[in-house]
């Protein structure tokens, strides 16, 4: 969790306040968690990055995956600076040559998670980002797909968590059923949804540990303090 | 290569990077020969030295806004402004972004599609770097540039890490391009 953080890092405050909500949209009553403006503050992207850079490094993770598209904005960088490759989890038909594809529900409807035969290697630790958690069900998608062939996935990693919509809950449960990981839309609470539960949180090999989020709407850190930058990493 | 007018003439850093993009025939669609940069992504090595190769060019332009072009831009471009301390603006499909945007159309080779970039992401005046992970006609790029210069920023100039021999004539001399990969049919 962020509260893992040495007290005194102010880093999480700034990233949280740079984020901006928009009402509306997609459609109405959803509150959009808009990173883009974050993105435009490069003191406040490249805490973001450091803050995963500092929990991942040397954890021996040799694959970041990220997730269409948002995820291709935060992962390329973190993987870079930890030395892993980046793998793209993509819509279909995006990714060329031999795909694996993961069918996973909607709100309303379906939609289908592809990965690159051959990305990965079976033993392989991974994380997933994307930009924001809400249901969990895009994670879920992306965690079957690198679970399948045998990769680790240590961890979900989120700038964003909605923690109302329960996503962290569905990926600590093991086994997962699919057709019970729905993906919402930020902001919502979705009517007369169960949450998967199969009596109690299970744990076992592939289970995933913690959704580990720097920054969340619900609970913010505040303090002093400059923790100065894992971007060294990159040697730049 | 291109980059060799570009200084870069030698570099061993080109062959890796050229070496790591595969080819798929026939991907979209028969003809065409898709130049696929997740194997390059794969390889953190030769990962690095593209964008390093960038950074270096641009760090002391005074640069502060790199735009991404959608999808396999977000790739690239995040890691090359945080290296040279720029703001990172994407540039998308239609509605994707929330919020107010402009957005510019350009031609496909059947149809039209456009680009959106948030109004405010970029104030006049500021310099602009633009990345992709290929050019081929240039289309897309002349459309992110026009969005860039609707918003008073000036291009410096277009990065992508591979440039396809059709780019068009005019648009040469915005270009830096790494590697040469030859044709599209």
């Amino acid at each position: 969790m962020a509260s893992d953080l040495p007290q005194g890092d102010d880093r999480i405050a700034k990233i949280a306040s740079s984020i901006r909500v928009i009402p509306n949209f997609p459609k109405p009553g959803v509150m959009f968690q808009d990173i883009t403006t974050l993105l435009l503050d490069p003191r406040a992207f490249r805490d973001t990055i450091d803050l995963f850079v500092e929990r991942y490094k040397g954890q021996d993770i040799s694959v970041v995956a990220g997730i269409e598209a948002r995820g291709f904005i935060f992962g390329p960088p973190v993987a870079l600076a930890i030395g892993a490759k980046f793998v793209p989890m993509r819509k279909p038909n995006k990714l060329p040559g031999e795909v694996i594809s993961e069918e996973y529900t909607l709100e309303y409807g379906a939609d289908v998670m592809e990965m690159h035969v051959g990305a990965v290697q079976a033993g392989e630790r991974a994380i997933i980002m994307d930009d924001l958690i809400a249901t969990g069900g895009t994670l879920c998608a992306a965690i079957k797909l690198l679970e399948r062939v045998g990769v680790h996935v240590v961890e979900c990693a989120c700038v964003i968590e909605l923690p109302e919509l329960k996503g962290r809950d569905r990926l600590g449960d093991r086994p997962l059923d699919r057709t019970s990981c729905l993906e919402g839309i930020p902001g919502t609470a979705i009517e007369g949804f169960e949450p998967y539960v199969d009596g109690g949180r299970k744990r076992g090999p592939g289970a995933i540990d913690e959704v580990w989020c720097s920054t969340s709407p619900v609970s913010l850190e505040s303090g002093q303090g400059d923790q100065g930058s894992a971007l060294g990493a990159f040697g730049f | 290569m291109f980059a060799a007018e570009n200084g870069l003439k030698g570099d061993p850093r080109l062959q890796a990077i050229s070496d790591a993009i595969r080819v798929i025939p026939h991907f979209p669609k028969q003809g065409i020969m898709f130049q696929d940069i997740t194997t390059l992504l794969l390889d953190h090595k030769v990962f690095k030295h593209t964008v390093d190769i960038i950074v270096d060019r641009y760090r002391d332009m005074d640069i502060s806004v790199v735009a991404g072009v959608e999808a396999r831009g977000f790739m690239f471009a995040p890691s090359i402004a945080l290296a040279i301390g720029a703001k990172f603006v994407p540039l998308r499909k239609p509605r994707k972004l929330p919020g107010e945007v402009i957005s510019e159309s350009y031609v496909l080779e059947y149809g039209t599609d456009s680009l959106e970039m948030h109004v405010g992401a970029v104030q006049p005046g500021e310099r602009a770097l633009i990345i992709d992970d290929l050019v081929a006609t240039g289309g897309t790029l002349f459309a992110a540039t026009k969005l860039l210069e609707r918003l008073g920023a000036e291009v410096v100039e277009c990065a992508c890490v591979i440039g396809l021999p059709e780019v068009k004539e005019k648009f040469r001399r915005l270009l830096l391009r790494l590697g040469d990969q030859g044709e599209v049919d």
